[in-house]
């Protein structure tokens, strides 16, 4: 299986599109439209829309883009409380759909999504930061609409994600968002001890090419989501696919 | 001039399918029990979710017999789900008979450590070089392409000459990555739809050049 460069897209108001640091939005970075066009062009092999405050619905200018424009696999992420707003998003032209504040509430409501799309289309995204425990720093889900921990541990919470059945997990340090210094070395040491089977993706903190290469070679790690470092860097879905190439990890043939 | 009939699941993403049929002019219409198959239509079966889910679907619809139709006689696309569903059944939905056009069952991909279910993402073909078919021709650019998988079962054939390309699993071998019927019934169990130029090269030769 190859390794995928994974572009996310905050969505803002209307189609503007953002980059955020910390989880706070801080500068638009062009349209929905532009942005598309641009990940496709540089061949990323997936791209996942983020729209935290508004649902994208069927008869969204934004989902009109989308179907207009991509013909590679994409993911949404965004306010989805019901099996109707997740298959609303499955059949408005999304490959699978990343679940945070529904998992959060009600770990059981995700049971039942997973029934009846598949756990092939519906993933997990965890956001955490690590929080000082005695004399170590340990991993806690962390509530992006309160911006407080919870009291939920990081590998509690892939214990509870796997158990309901999800087919993706998405680790978002939330803390590293849209640093640009690197992504999460502690928890790429941490997932090696970690005993799941789906497939794992990390987001937080990619400035460089090399910072792909280190969590990609992480046997664990099936791909890396980011954002800042493909609008505020030199750096390209291209570029990351030819550097861990170079450097024997698998990529997708174009 | 060629026109797509598909099959227009509620839970699925057709989306990319119309989109793909939008960038080539060709129209596209939801097949319905009344439809009769005219030689210039595509059958397509596209297919997100759970197998009994697209069976019961079909029944609510009325169309097991007009899709059977179609698969006798016009060229006919299943991609992933819709590929499923083309045999006997599938340990998803035990409960729940598929359509029997081909001998065989779908099973869950083996877990393996060095596998991760659901296969979910970009791989590479093996072409089935035993039996011509359309994966078989290295010159055709899509054959040495990866498309983008997003699966926990796989098709087990009866008769494994109708496999035309596989995918590589650290202690199956291969497993089915698609699968073609007298040239004329189509599977794959990757999405072409969502697998950029080379997804859509493939497309279009099966629509175009068969």
């Amino acid at each position: 299986m190859k390794k995928r460069v994974i572009p996310s897209i905050l969505l803002g108001q209307g189609t503007s599109c953002q980059i955020s640091t910390g989880f706070t939005p801080w500068r638009t970075v062009g349209t929905l439209a532009q942005q598309l066009k641009l990940h496709i062009s540089r061949q990323a092999d997936e791209l996942l829309i983020l729209s935290p405050s508004v649902r994208i619905t069927k008869n969204s200018r934004a989902l009109a883009l989308i179907s207009r424009e991509v013909d590679i696999p994409i993911s949404y992420a965004g306010s989805i409380s019901s099996i109707s707003d997740a298959m609303e998003c499955i059949s408005g032209g999304f490959e699978k759909i990343f679940l945070t504040s529904l998992f959060y509430d009600s770990p059981s409501s995700v049971r039942s999504i997973v029934d009846v799309l598949g756990s092939q289309s519906v993933g997990i995204s965890l956001v955490y930061k690590y929080y000082q425990v005695g004399d170590s720093q340990e991993p806690y889900l962390w509530d992006y609409r309160t911006k407080t921990f919870t009291s939920v541990h990081l590998n509690e919470a892939v214990n509870l994600a796997t158990s309901v059945g999800v087919g993706e997990i998405l680790f978002y340090n939330a803390d590293l968002d849209g640093t640009l210094s690197g992504l999460d070395i502690e928890l790429l040491h941490r997932l090696r001890d970690l005993d799941v089977n789906v497939p794992l993706l990390i987001a937080g903190g990619a400035g460089t090419d090399e910072h792909f290469h280190q969590a990609l070679s992480n046997y664990k790690v099936s791909g890396v989501v980011a954002a800042s470092v493909f609008s505020l860097t030199e750096s390209t879905p291209t570029t990351v696919r030819e550097y861990c190439s170079e450097r024997h990890i698998e990529m997708r043939k174009i | 001039m060629k026109q797509i009939k598909i099959v227009d699941f509620p839970f699925c993403n057709a989306n990319a399918i119309h989109r793909y049929a939008s960038t080539r002019n060709i129209l596209i219409t939801p097949l319905t029990s009344d439809d009769i198959p005219k030689d210039y239509e595509i059958l397509v079966i596209p297919g997100v979710g759970k197998f009994h889910q697209a069976i019961d679907y079909l029944q609510q619809q009325n169309l097991h017999s007009v899709i059977h139709e179609y698969l006798n006689n016009n060229i006919s696309i299943g991609i992933c789900l819709g590929m499923q569903i083309l045999l006997l059944g599938s340990d998803e939905s035990p409960d729940s008979k598929g359509l029997g056009i081909l001998k065989g069952f779908c099973r869950k991909i083996p877990s393996s450590p060095l596998f991760r279910i659901p296969h979910v993402g970009w791989n590479s073909l093996v072409p089935n070089i035993e039996h011509q078919n359309i994966f078989t021709d290295h010159n055709i650019e899509f054959s040495q392409s990866d498309y983008y998988f997003v699966h926990s079962y796989y098709c087990s054939l009866d008769d494994s000459s109708l496999v035309s390309s596989s995918f590589e699993h650290p202690e199956s071998n291969l497993l089915t990555a698609s699968l073609q019927y007298e040239n004329r019934v189509f599977g794959f169990q990757f999405h072409p739809e969502k697998s950029g130029k080379a997804g859509y090269a493939l497309l279009d030769h099966v629509v175009f050049q068969t």
